[in-house]
């Protein structure tokens, strides 16, 4: 599932707008307004300026008064279920209907009730009131993997570890299952992902006499080639500055830790931006994109998907849930693509990144945690073969368990649309290549700021490193202003 | 002559105007004709397929025909906001206007603040609200919001003040009328143009409102079609195909203003006409 921050088409808005009541801004707001702070700032207006602002603070404190901020929930003891229990369930997996449909027919005892409660931030929205206000979440929810510490941070999903969920650690390898847990405590149990690969059109590098490139350096020299050879025409990339989950997947690639943070310390935090593997990671796009190499159109949009299905990009550095996107979005290009695995900073090394992916986790709200931690762990477990089927076949979504991924259904899958490759034979060992990573508990300030300051720099021709120093700074601010202790 | 010319401006200007704000309007009647590699691969300003049909046989087709449930969805909220809160601002503008109580200065102070408080900002306490009356995922978690409009009850007090002579009212208190037969049959005639603009206001607004019904509704089958046609454009968005697919989601936003513009029409005769009974004074 690919991460959906910032929404397409709906921009978010420039850093330092005045306008706090839309996309993150608001969601800070709600964040703050969450955790009980002074999100209209009363203290600052003071009471001798008797002023219709005065009075808009009255209204804003009578209705925090009104609501109230009690803290935490309290811990009931598990009741023991008498007949079938109904688990409310949150997602937005496309053809799950049919998951849903499948595990009620082989339970008796659990009857899954499933909602669309939202893509991504919709959800995340809907979420987080909820919790807040005790009443109304579901009992397991689906979350993207970048968002579990900005859920976890306010002590609303169940330790998954007690209900069982170590004894399937063993089915995921050592990354997939850092991003959902810290030590014996499990927050979450991973869904799918998107290891990252370099989907290329074949046709165009026949026709312009191309070689796939191993290395960087390679694809770089295979850009210019093409330049010259399309006579400008054809770019060898797009380059979407606007997807925080790209380019936290090509820092990931190069070995930069944007964040150190675990769970079991929520309080602490590393932030380290603008560190010599992402700056590397920048500039090299940098020299891409102002040499006329890489275009720089925004991911998602309708000019991207044009480009994607005309000859006007070469290759597309994509992820595991790539295939189905791209087929959905190009068709015109079918059968042209192959995909190759991503071009390494040195040759010989297999280093890789994620863009994407996701979990489900069981919320405070469960009335049975153990039986909503069975349907987190169950509902695209590694034993549910069947789910998988729907979830590989119609749903087109990368795995994460080792059994579904390295059994022959999905290793031996023939995709036409890449003429008949067996793309899962490059996406599978990327897979299982990708080193740790961590994200921080405000992940959508941080996509935000990478974005933001990218897309700044691009149009105004600056610096692109100089915007990651910036990031950094201003992470680091919000971070010491939310409270967290910063390294 | 120099009349003239500054009337040629004037058309010019406005003839700008009119296709700067009619262009986005234009996109979407054209772009509701292609099929979704159409609306890719064809320039977004004039037709290249006609496919319009076929878009609005997939809309009402699509997930069981949910659309029209989105419709009436949207027409219920914005008919049962949009009357009741024009009642209400009826009821409380004319009481702000013409009688005597205690606190009326300082309420009246107070509903000008509540003017500023964006709507927005108030959805979130308003769900910890509803979720104390365990009202979250229903139909009146959308509508009781919606049936307080401070802009409207302002709105109709300067106009209940300004347009109702105090003298009207107090021959029909003469007559032997009550105070709610004064209002009914004295003061609420008087207020109809008013009253159609706020009616007009609040339907639009609720016709148009997304997060209030999206904080607040979990369930399909209560969104209005603001929501829905979103969930179905995230999902597009997503390219994981099965879902709705662009060309759909576009003919279901054109089919979304119909009914705006349909009001409009319909209404614009009161509206105008309350305006000129203002210039005449």
């Amino acid at each position: 599932m690919r991460p959906l921050r910032p929404t397409p088409g709906v921009p978010a808005p420039e850093a330092g707008s005045s306008e706090p009541w839309t996309g993150p801004e608001l969601l800070n707001w709600i964040r703050n307004y969450l955790n009980c702070e002074d999100p209209v700032n009363l203290s600052k207006l003071s009471a001798r300026r008797v002023s219709r602002r005065s009075l808009v603070a009255a209204v804003a404190a009578t209705t925090l008064a009104l609501t109230g901020c009690s803290s935490g929930g309290d811990d009931e003891p598990v009741e023991k279920p008498t007949g079938p229990v109904t688990i409310k369930v949150w997602a937005w997996y496309p053809e799950f209907q049919g998951v849903v449909d499948l595990f009620n027919k082989t339970h008796s005892d659990i009857k899954i009730e499933w909602t669309n409660a939202g893509t991504g931030q919709d959800q995340y929205t809907k979420l987080q009131t909820a919790l807040k206000a005790g009443k109304g979440a579901p009992d397991v929810a689906m979350l993207e993997l970048q968002e579990i510490p900005t859920f976890q941070l306010t002590k609303h999903l169940v330790d998954l570890g007690k209900y069982g969920a170590n004894d399937v650690k063993g089915d995921y390898v050592d990354w997939a299952w850092k991003q959902v847990s810290s030590g014996e405590q499990v927050y979450a149990i991973p869904v799918d992902a998107g290891p990252m690969a370099m989907m290329y059109r074949d046709d165009i590098f026949k026709k312009y006499n191309l070689t796939v490139p191993t290395t960087w350096d390679e694809y770089k020299a295979q850009a210019e080639k093409l330049k010259a050879a399309s006579g400008g025409k054809s770019f060898i990339t797009d380059f979407g500055a606007n997807d925080g989950g790209f380019l936290s997947g090509l820092f990931w690639q190069a070995g930069a830790q944007p964040y150190t943070y675990d769970l079991a310390n929520p309080s602490n935090i590393g932030v380290n931006l603008n560190s010599a593997e992402a700056k590397k990671v920048i500039t090299y796009w940098e020299g891409l994109v102002n040499g006329g190499l890489a275009d720089t159109t925004a991911f998602h949009t309708t000019d991207f998907y044009n480009g994607l299905g005309s000859e006007k990009y070469a290759t597309y550095i994509a992820a595991g849930w790539g295939p189905g996107y791209i087929q959905a979005n190009a068709a015109a290009s079918s059968g042209k693509w192959k995909v190759a695995p991503l071009p390494q900073w040195a040759a010989g090394e297999n280093k890789q990144g994620d863009w994407g992916g996701s979990s489900f986790a069981v919320t405070d709200q469960a009335k049975y945690p153990d039986i909503a931690a069975k349907v987190a762990m169950e509902i695209f477990g590694a034993k549910n073969t069947e789910a998988w089927k729907i979830g590989i076949d119609k749903a087109f979504l990368f795995p994460t368990a080792t059994p579904i991924l390295e059994s022959a259904d999905f290793k031996n899958k023939e995709y036409d649309f890449f003429g008949g490759q067996k793309v899962n034979e490059v996406f599978v060992p990327a897979y299982n290549a990708i080193g740790p990573f961590s994200w921080s508990p405000f992940n959508s300030y941080n996509f935000n700021q990478l974005t933001t300051g990218l897309n700044q720099a691009i149009e105004k021709k600056s610096s692109w490193t100089a915007s990651l120093d910036a990031a950094q700074e201003n992470v680091k601010t919000y971070a010491t202003q939310q409270g967290f202790k910063v390294q | 002559m120099s009349l003239k010319k500054g009337s040629v401006v004037a058309h010019l200007a406005m003839g700008l105007m009119a296709i700067y704000f009619l262009l986005p309007f234009w996109w979407l009647l054209v772009a509701a004709t292609k099929d979704n590699d159409g609306l890719f691969q064809s320039a977004s300003l004039w037709f290249s397929d006609f496919n319009l049909f076929e878009n609005l046989k997939l809309l009402f087709n699509q997930e069981n025909g949910i659309y029209l449930t989105w419709l009436r969805n949207s027409a219920f909220y914005a008919v049962v906001s949009g009357v009741g809160a024009t009642a209400i601002s009826a009821l409380a503008g004319y009481a702000f206007a013409k009688l005597r109580f205690p606190g009326r200065n300082a309420l009246f102070a107070l509903l000008l603040g509540l003017i500023m408080v964006p709507a927005t900002a108030l959805v979130l306490p308003t769900y910890l609200l509803m979720a104390q009356a365990d009202l979250i995922d229903s139909v009146w978690a959308v509508i009781l919001p919606s049936l307080l409009n401070p802009f409207g009850v302002y709105l109709l007090r300067v106009y209940v003040h300004d347009s109702i002579p105090e003298e009207m009212l107090e021959a029909a208190r003469i007559d032997g009328a009550g105070e709610f037969r004064v209002f009914t049959s004295v003061a609420l005639p008087a207020m109809k143009p008013a009253l159609v603009t706020v009616l007009l206001f609040s339907m639009v607004a609720s016709w148009n409102n997304f997060f209030l019904p999206l904080v607040m509704l979990s369930n399909d089958d209560l969104y209005p079609l603001t929501v829905g046609l979103r969930a179905w454009y995230m999902s597009a968005i997503m390219g994981n195909g099965g879902a709705a697919t662009f060309n759909v989601i576009i003919t279901g936003a054109l089919v979304a203003i119909v009914p705006l513009i349909a009001a409009f029409l319909m209404l614009q005769r009161y509206w105008r006409g309350g305006l000129t009974i203002g210039s005449v004074k």
